[in-house]
């Protein structure tokens, strides 16, 4: 920890300099929706004489420095707005609050940026609000995952999750930050839906690598997403309902201009359905079934003309549940009683307050708890009057209880610094051997310690975005971190980040990157599926924590065209290390052993690869083509005879073919077409059988023993995928109407979920199988935005 | 008591995660299997030499070749040349009986160590050692139904086993429950199966998660103490009309101690058929997402696959106990 202060000590004293440019006057502000007032995150401004510019932060805030009499030409853009410009001489600080206007869509939707919007950033996917809903949707979902799996350097890992495998890492490795606070389980019903509700989102970044030294705490991603904080102008509702999922949001001013709220309702459908069917499979004995909500509410006031104040919560559940009466065969037993609940979820709080403590400079303090939770209540009685009952309590989860303090400095208009530090009190509940519970039955009882695990992170970094000149930036930075698990060791480190951008021409830059990141959790995870009981674990001395390091070098082209065609092309490289695996044969089953017993740590990792995005951003057709060419291994001393071997996601080819068009404002199409080399399996291809076990031959008279040729040696057939939909927009008295209608695989590909051998009956040969999931799978939902 | 509130936790998390995966499974609708074709890779030249050996027969050795997954038929080699060795002193060269099985006329001993050498001009030539342990007696074997149910009102038979642990060596042990029910002394382990596992010798192993049909364990936490194993069971019962009860059918419980090589092969083989890659997996979606990366079979033979391992029985009638 003393280190610690001493690395952050240096930092500022390092930056010092920095600080005491003799900086002059400065243009600010927000930059805002003009019908929502909601702040636009990441839009440019951009100082057209000079042709310098900045990008707003998380709230909408901009700062332009400029000499004394300077004359000032400023114009602000952002996707999908149209632009506003701003012209003055300068003679005293001034705050310019533009409101931008939504463009026409039609002829001017901008969708996905990848190096677009901003461009002084490598490695980075933003979808802005107003385009999120443009997206492809499944099974009637927009969803933001979903939609980052369509880009390069994006995997989704198993069919119907939402899990993303950014550049080669794990679905861990993920910094998922909702206003800047991290969620752990982001997965719905075992992955198919994220629990980022469109509606309730104002943008989502994901950056893939070149990160800024602002973020830490997982390898290979963060999932910057921030929540909307409500219009200030006049009061909107929007109501959904679909196969999968309703909801309902609404959001408007409270007080005039100084604050607003929103609130978002989903719900998902599913039990509607299982409801039934278990009660009609069961003649009405048994009623089962899965559903998830998630509430989303925030609520801003302005308190001054510089300062403002946010409250976000965010409270999400996945619950199964089963519910059984039944009369006992056998009359002494009476009836059967069954009373079972599943609960998973996250829960998030946090209190912003924001203040511009100079032009130059602007504040942002956080107070902030997030939680995961997974809780199973089971009750059940039996026996005359319900003589016998079982009664089981189950819960495990990680509370995380943060604060930080974050600052944006532009102290001239070659220098834009962001500095902070933050803490983070850890609190794990492992969960797997922690119970408790009363066996009256048989008069057991038995209660377990939860075994809580406390720990301590804190990090602080500071990182400076420098013009060196109209071709050439700099963004260098350094994160550093210290976190103690009670007990036990701490462990220190320190990230450098580096980024640097050269624009050859108005058409042509080149870019680099690296950056090193550190993590102190672990998961452990078989099925990859996002279910409940993937175990997250912190670091310790046994399992200490996970490190990467990447590099990346990346080309953008700007095609001149009418449709604003942009080809970006990157290459990377990383490697990571004290990496953690389930050992050999070892499965999730069993409470009988420690985790500790089954997993295999010291792993390392190398993933390289070269990513090509070409997109059309403007017109009425829009769309991109993504593909990755990559090679991901994993090495771990107890795996595979300690033998590299290709990661369970490790794919060759992996393409992404998306379109939309907008044949007007009534109707737009929109398609995705995915393709990519099948997921490595461990396969035998030999086997031989020991005999004579030395049991009468009733009793498995020989194992047939299978004979691998190594981990992951098979190759699963390619899986490809084609997903429609229509959206069917009009304007009614009082709102728009929106019918979005589409199709899951429209031509019903059979791709690999599994392949396993069997006896065919037919000629009694033994062969190699595959099941499939998810054939044809039509959706419908009904929006309707009053 | 805290392994047996494990248990239930464990069933507990089983059976809510199944249901989770269950409408994974239901929201995909339908499923679909069908054939796929596969290049089939190369097939190692090296000899599966196994004989799993102990006192009260001839100890018989199979050779074997390993043989491309979709080649079912047993794939013996019958003019291997098979040297026995007990306590390093040549015994004997194994006669071919068909089928890669080589027999000889000598019974194996306890405590004496015995070694095979497997030649064929064919392949490279394999050594593999092992040695029976000491035979340990069955000191007492009863049942009981005490009132217990699963989960599914099953009733279940506790079973209760005694034997004295040999101080001397570190021992190995595996417990088998048979039924002699029907015309042929045979064992039906389908009959009765283990349903609740309580002993923290067994438990401590951590194979029980893998679902073995036999109990093995070592003598680490009992050494040269007497050992008492309780095991609930189910399994089919009869009407008892003295009694007027019901009792379970017949059962007898075997008791070997084993050699190291065979405990291991048994610890691994467990978790090699738990994670292999067939259509078992298929009636349990929860299998089938929770599947482990299949691991590699143990073996002790030098230059080669199979298992050389060495055993000791003892067997006794489990005694049940009407209620009064």
């Amino acid at each position: 920890m003393t280190k610690m202060i001493r690395w952050f000590v240096t930092f500022c004293l390092a930056a010092l300099p920095m600080l005491t440019f003799c900086q002059k006057l400065s243009v600010y502000g927000y930059v805002r929706d003009s019908l929502t007032k909601e702040p636009l995150i990441g839009a440019n401004v951009v100082n057209t004489k000079k042709g310098t510019g900045v990008s707003t932060n998380s709230y909408g805030y901009y700062s332009i420095p400029f000499s004394e009499g300077d004359s000032v030409a400023l114009a602000f853009s952002f996707v999908g707005y149209n632009q506003s410009n701003y012209s003055s001489v300068i003679k005293n600080n001034i705050q310019i609050n533009i409101s931008l206007i939504v463009g026409n869509t039609i002829d001017e939707v901008q969708i996905v940026g990848n190096q677009s919007v901003d461009k002084n950033r490598m490695s980075l996917v933003q979808i802005p609000a107003s385009k999120i809903k443009l997206m492809p949707a499944i099974l009637g979902e927009v969803d933001a995952l979903r939609v980052f799996q369509l880009m390069p350097g994006v995997g989704s890992g198993k069919e119907g999750t939402s899990s993303i495998y950014v550049r080669g890492g794990g679905s861990d490795q993920n910094l998922f930050l909702l206003d800047g606070v991290p969620l752990y389980n982001v997965s719905h019903i075992g992955g198919f839906l994220s629990v980022f509700d469109t509606e309730a989102i104002n943008g989502v970044k994901l950056y893939k690598g070149g990160f800024p030294a602002r973020f830490g705490g997982r390898l290979s991603s963060v999932v910057d997403i921030r929540m909307k904080q409500g219009g200030m102008g006049k009061t909107n509702s929007n109501l959904t309902i679909g196969t999968l999922s309703s909801r309902f949001s609404i959001e408007g001013p409270i007080k005039g201009d100084t604050s607003s709220y929103f609130l978002s309702l989903r719900r998902c459908n599913v039990d509607l359905f299982t409801r039934a069917f278990s009660l009609l499979d069961s003649d009405g004995t048994t009623m089962g079934g899965y559903t998830f909500y998630d509430i989303y509410g925030t609520f801003n006031r302005k308190l001054s003309e510089k300062g403002r104040v946010y409250f976000s919560l965010y409270f999400g559940r996945d619950i199964v549940f089963a519910r059984v009466n039944q009369e006992l065969q056998n009359s002494t037993q009476g009836q059967f009683k069954l009373r079972t609940n599943i609960k998973w979820g996250n829960a998030m709080a946090s209190v912003r307050y924001n203040r511009i403590v100079s032009p130059t400079l602007f504040s942002n303090l956080t107070i902030a708890y997030s939680g995961y939770a997974y809780n199973t209540t089971f009750k059940s009685t039996w026996g005359d009057r319900g003589s016998n009952t079982s009664e089981l309590l189950f819960k495990s989860g990680i509370n995380d209880f943060t604060s930080k303090l974050d600052f944006d400095y532009n102290p001239s208009s070659k220098h834009k610094v962001k500095f902070g530090a933050a803490g983070i009190f850890h609190i794990f509940n492992p969960g797997v051997a922690d119970y408790s519970g009363v066996l009256s039955q048989s008069s057991n009882q038995a209660s377990g310690d939860t075994q809580n695990q406390k720990a301590f992170e804190a990090n602080a970094y500071i990182e400076d975005e420098i013009s060196i000149s109209r071709t050439i930036t700099l963004n260098a930075g350094v994160h550093t971190s210290s976190y103690l698990i009670s007990g036990q060791s701490s462990f220190q480190s320190l990230q450098p980040r580096l980024f640097a951008s050269f624009a050859v021409n108005q058409r042509n830059s080149i870019k680099a990157s690296y950056a090193e990141m550190r993590q102190f959790v672990h998961l452990l995870s078989l099925s990859g599926a996002s279910l409940p009981a993937d175990l997250w674990i912190p670091a310790s001395a046994d399992l200490p924590p996970e490190k990467s390091k990447q590099v990346a070098l990346g080309y953008t082209y700007n095609i001149p065209s009418k449709g604003n065609y942009e080809l970006n092309i990157e290459a990377f490289y990383k490697t990571m290390n004290n990496l953690i695996e389930y050992k050999e044969g070892t499965t999730f089953f069993g409470g009988n052993q420690n985790f500790k017993e089954k997993v295999e740590s010291n792993g390392t990792g190398e993933v390289y690869g070269i990513e090509l995005l070409l997109e059309k951003t403007k017109g009425k057709l829009t769309g991109w083509i993504g593909y990755t060419w990559s090679k991901n291994n994993r090495l771990f001393q107890g795996i595979n005879k300690g033998v590299s071997f290709p990661f369970k996601y490790d794919k060759r080819h992996d393409f992404s073919f998306v379109l939309m068009y907008n044949f007007n404002n009534n109707f737009r199409v929109s398609g995705t077409w995915v393709y990519s080399t099948g997921s490595p399996i461990t396969l035998a291809q030999n086997h031989y059988t020991i005999s004579g076990l030395g049991y009468p031959d009733n009793y498995q008279p020989n194992y047939d023993v299978h004979f691998y040729n190594g981990r992951n040696n098979f190759r699963m057939p390619a899986y490809h995928r084609l997903d429609v939909s229509f959206d069917f927009q009009k304007m009614l008295n009082k709102g728009v109407r929106t019918w979005k209608v589409g199709v899951y695989n429209l031509y019903s590909r059979q791709n690999p979920f599994f392949l396993f051998y069997n006896i065919d009956k037919k000629d009694s040969k033994l062969k190699l199988y595959q099941l499939s999931l998810f054939p044809f799978l039509p959706s419908i939902s009904y929006n309707y935005c009053f | 008591m805290l392994s047996g509130a494990f248990f239930h936790i464990y069933t507990l998390i089983t059976m809510h995660i199944k249901l989770v995966v269950l409408l994974v499974f239901i929201i995909a609708l339908e499923s679909c299997v069908k054939e796929v074709s596969f290049e089939q890779g190369s097939v190692p030249q090296v000899l599966v030499v196994n004989s799993l050996f102990n006192p009260t027969e001839p100890l018989r050795v199979n050779v074997a070749k390993i043989a491309p997954i979709d080649d079912t038929l047993h794939n013996g080699i019958p003019d291997a040349n098979v040297g026995l060795y007990e306590d390093g002193v040549f015994l004997a060269n194994l006669i071919s009986c068909g089928n890669g099985w080589y027999n000889s006329s000598n019974f194996p001993k306890a405590n004496k160590s015995y070694s095979v050498v497997v030649s064929h001009p064919d392949y490279p030539a394999t050594f593999a050692e092992s040695a029976i342990p000491q035979k340990v007696k069955i000191v007492n074997a009863n049942s009981y139904f005490r009132g217990k149910l699963s989960p599914d009102q099953d009733e279940l038979l506790e079973v209760t086993i005694e034997f004295t642990d040999t101080e001397n060596a570190d021992n190995y042990y595996e417990v088998a429950l048979i039924s002699n029910y029907g015309t042929e002394y045979s064992y039906v382990v389908e009959y009765f199966s283990i349903f609740n596992m309580y002993d923290p010798s067994v438990l401590k192993e951590g194979d029980w998660d893998y679902r073995p049909n036999t109990i093995f364990f070592s003598d680490a936490l009992f050494k040269g103490q007497l050992k008492v194993l309780n095991i609930d069971i189910t399994g089919p019962t009869r009407w008892n009309q003295y009694y007027n009860q019901w009792e379970p059918n017949p059962l007898n419980v075997i008791l070997r101690s084993v050699s190291k090589e065979y405990f291991t092969m048994r610890k691994f083989w467990t978790r090699h058929l738990f994670n292999q890659t067939t259509s078992e997996h298929l009636a349990d979606p929860l299998e089938l997402l929770f599947l482990g990366e299949p691991i590699e079979m143990y073996t002790n033979i030098v230059g080669g696959y199979g298992v050389f391992a060495g055993y000791n029985e003892d067997i006794k009638a489990v005694t049940f106990n009407f209620n009064d």
